[in-house]
């Protein structure tokens, strides 16, 4: 059910283009919906995925 | 061939493999004959890597020679693609966890602590995380653009 990956995103340009990559870390959540820049805690993190995905 | 660890580097991930790894561990790495400077490098690294401990183990896989083990894995063409996974026995579960790319620089150290991670078979997560996710009723996919510098 869940995905979690690290992209390299100097080797991975055409994925990092798609999504305007502009500093690191930085989190796609399923394709777009969500968006976390940065390192964050993971509160904010599982507060994003609530947001972009819904409660359950 | 010249290695891509120093000794001195070997020696330290061997330690800290000896004490924090718990349970074994399978990485499989997806390569592809096609365009892929980074897929070399990334195999030698990980067979150094996984001699430095019993619990390690790795498995090498072209993705257009196996399509239907990539698809298994959930492996969509980019390549070098590296699966962390739990290896019970003969067994192999698919954790969701994987990395896109040539872990070198500060990616050798999220590499080390990934196997350390699925070795010890516990997310870490907090309560409330792991309940959101049991919950999940639709694919949850999570994309972390890093860099090793």
């Amino acid at each position: 059910m869940v995905l979690a990956e690290g992209v390299e995103a100097m080797e991975f340009q055409d994925l990092s283009q798609e999504y305007n990559i502009s500093s690191v870390p930085d989190t796609v959540i399923n394709a777009g919906a969500g968006r976390v820049i940065g390192a964050v805690p993971e509160g904010n993190l599982l507060a994003e995925l609530i947001r972009a995905i819904g409660k359950k | 061939m010249e290695k891509l660890l120093s000794d001195s580097i070997a020696s330290q991930v061997r330690d800290v493999f000896k004490k924090q790894l718990k349970e074994p561990v399978r990485v499989l790495l997806f390569v592809s004959k096609d365009n892929c400077p980074g897929c070399e490098p990334t195999q030698q690294l990980l067979e150094e890597v996984v001699a430095l401990s019993d619990q390690l183990s790795l498995s090498v896989h072209d993705m257009e020679a196996e399509p239907d083990l990539a698809t298994l894995y959930r492996v969509s063409g980019n390549a070098p693609a590296i699966i962390i996974a739990a290896r019970d026995g003969e067994r192999i579960s698919d954790l969701g966890i994987r990395y896109l790319g040539i872990p070198s620089g500060h990616e050798f150290s999220t590499l080390i602590q990934d196997l350390i991670l699925v070795s010890g078979r516990d997310s870490g997560l907090t309560p409330q995380a792991r309940n959101y996710i049991k919950g999940l009723t639709k694919p949850l996919h999570m994309q972390v653009f890093v860099t090793p510098t």
